[in-house]
């Protein structure tokens, strides 16, 4: 037996959190067969519905500890499987086990044990400076006064909110209101926090602040984290394991290091010119991308390996400076979304 | 508990915030009070008579005023609030909370009543006292509309947490809270008193219950002969508290139900 099932909101180190089996989840939607006034009027006595599969047979273990990456292009069943392990949703079908609950049956409870984050959404009160949200809290979720008062000075220091704390949460920007809700979805020291599209909307500085702060508590507070992202430099920075979701199905799961050598036979190789060079010459190379400067190259290695192909550059062209590299992980990923 | 009144202290906080709209009221209500004093004391003095339908002028002005009372101590955004939180799915970020939706916005109803009291109901009952003194008024009377007005208040939440549910279904609420309003309105005595119904109409109102939440809490305010019938009081209190118990049972139910087939969209 493991740990998880033996006591509900304790788990052993590098144990699974989470465990998702065969999971589906279908949703009812409303057809219509054109747009106009009488189709309108039609769907008022008669509506066809088309069932949708948002989540199809999903399974994936994730570890306690982990930064785990839930990526897929938009309406592939990120933010539908997020939701039904935080118990907001029931699923059609299947299983999933977070730290011994079942999370839409004993929501109430299971919802003390993990913090969420959706950066489309506020937990703030709106009309209310932020550290009264957080004193609800501290309420809502029993958090002791010694707890709070560090996690709050911590958190106020870390993430460079004393100033803020006290204004109404409408006059602060994005970025501080979204620095905000990460003291609320962390708070109460939940062993695991869901973070849908954290960094959304923010500038490059805010997305720095915002990375280093998941990484701070998942390295001190050994902390879960599941992060959806459409933010590739989130995934690279953070994550070291990923779940690629595609049409509610998983098309990926496995490291960071497996997605970089998705592609083993194929290298990339970057090329800076001393003078410039006319298309025509480099045509026998076929080139992905072209200036008179530099050139990138894809080297297909069953066809001929790097050394070859290097030497044939340098012996053809005025080379400045070459870099060989793997096959970057935004091309990686947008091979996975399109190839379904 | 101490969560419960910490939401309580939550909406009061945010509720200080706005008071000029609640004050607005107490302006208002006096114009009203007056065409009333203007209406009534020529209608009675047409009619030369004492009362009308039991009613004497001092309790027939102050009847209207009494349901504004009510509605100031009773009315909560409940059934908005979860409705637009349905159809927007913000109500993900509810289910997130470990207090369950319906204590939640108790507190919040009950925060954003005790803002009204101070900055509605008590200025409120001054001003009008000093325009047309409410000589009906005796302490007894005073407890029983106390009583039975926090019964009121619940039984309005309940059955406006309700008409917030409805929106799983209809997907736009704006036809089920105008019914409610004008059901409220008609068949709880707060348009007109309810003597002014047929009588059979009158007997079938008894079995519903919006007359519990208007037309009796007014009755002992107004201390009016009915109000002060033997067992009146505690026949009012007991079908309230009856009522209270099979809204609660419904409000569980429905949301159960409605919580399994929420999709929360976005």
């Amino acid at each position: 037996m493991n740990a998880i099932t033996m006591q509900k909101g304790v788990t052993a180190q590098k144990t699974d959190i989470i465990q998702v089996k065969n999971l589906c989840r279908t949703f009812k939607v409303p057809k219509r067969s054109d747009s106009g006034l009488l189709s309108s009027i039609k769907a008022l006595f008669h509506r066809e519905y088309v069932t949708v599969n948002a989540v199809n047979d999903i399974s994936f273990t994730v570890k306690k500890g982990e930064i785990r990456g839930l990526i897929g292009p938009n309406g592939a069943g990120k933010s539908t499987t997020i939701k039904i392990m935080s118990g907001i949703l029931y699923p059609s079908s299947g299983e999933v086990d977070v730290m011994g609950y079942k999370p839409w049956l004993e929501r109430e409870e299971y919802v003390k044990h993990i913090g969420v984050l959706f950066g489309q959404r506020s937990q703030l009160e709106w009309d209310l400076p932020p550290i009264d949200s957080f004193y609800l809290r501290k309420k809502l979720y029993d958090i002791p006064d010694e707890v709070y008062k560090r996690n709050i000075e911590y958190f106020k220091e870390l993430l460079d909110i004393a100033e803020i704390i006290n204004k109404p949460v409408r006059q602060l920007s994005l970025g501080e209101r979204m620095k905000c809700e990460f003291v609320c979805s962390v708070l109460h020291e939940p062993p695991l926090v869901f973070l849908d599209e954290p960094t959304i909307g923010l500038d490059v500085v805010s997305k720095e602040t915002v990375r280093g702060f998941i990484s701070a508590i998942n390295k001190e507070k050994n902390t879960t984290f599941i992060l959806t992202t459409h933010d590739l430099s989130d995934i690279e920075n953070l994550c070291e394991n990923i779940t690629v979701i595609n049409n509610g199905t998983i098309v990926f799961d496995d490291g960071l290091a497996g997605l970089q050598e998705y592609f083993p036979k194929r290298k990339v190789v970057k090329v800076q010119f001393e003078t410039p060079v006319d298309y025509h010459a480099l045509e026998p190379f076929h080139p992905t991308s072209y200036n008179r400067m530099k050139a990138e190259f894809e080297v297909d290695l069953s066809e001929c390996d790097v050394k070859t192909a290097v030497n044939r550059m340098f012996e053809c062209l005025p080379v400045a400076d070459i870099n060989i590299e793997s096959v970057s992980i935004e091309e990686v990923i947008r091979h996975i979304y399109t190839e379904q | 508990m101490k969560s419960f009144f910490e939401v309580i202290k939550l909406e009061i906080k945010e509720d200080v915030q706005y008071t000029f709209g609640f004050m607005i009221s107490v302006a208002v209500q006096p114009i009203i009070m007056l065409i009333n004093i203007a209406l009534f004391t020529s209608l009675y003095s047409y009619n030369g008579a004492e009362t009308i339908k039991g009613y004497d002028l001092g309790q027939m002005i102050w009847y209207f005023t009494a349901t504004h009372f009510i509605w100031v101590i009773v009315f909560n955004f409940t059934d908005h609030r979860i409705s637009e939180r349905i159809l927007s799915g913000e109500l993900a970020m509810d289910m997130l909370r470990p207090m369950d939706l319906f204590t939640y916005e108790l507190g919040l109803s009950i925060g954003l009543r005790i803002t009204a009291l101070f900055t509605e109901l008590l200025p409120g009952l001054l001003v009008y006292s000093l325009i047309y003194f409410p000589s009906f008024m005796s302490l007894p009377s005073v407890l029983k509309f106390i009583c039975t007005v926090l019964m009121a208040f619940v039984l309005m939440y309940m059955i406006n947490f309700l008409a917030g549910l409805f929106a799983f279904i209809l997907k736009s609420n704006a036809a089920v809270t105008g019914i409610k309003t004008m059901l409220m309105m008609l068949l709880g005595g707060s348009y007109i008193p309810l003597e002014f119904y047929p009588q059979l109409a009158v007997q079938i109102l008894a079995f519903l219950p919006f007359e519990y939440i208007f037309y009796w809490p007014i009755q002992f305010f107004l201390n009016t002969a009915a109000s002060n019938a033997p067992g009146a009081f505690i026949r009012v209190l007991a079908i309230q508290a009856a009522w209270i118990v099979v809204l609660y049972g419904l409000c569980r139910l429905c949301w159960r139900q409605a919580s399994r087939h929420f999709c929360a969209v976005g």
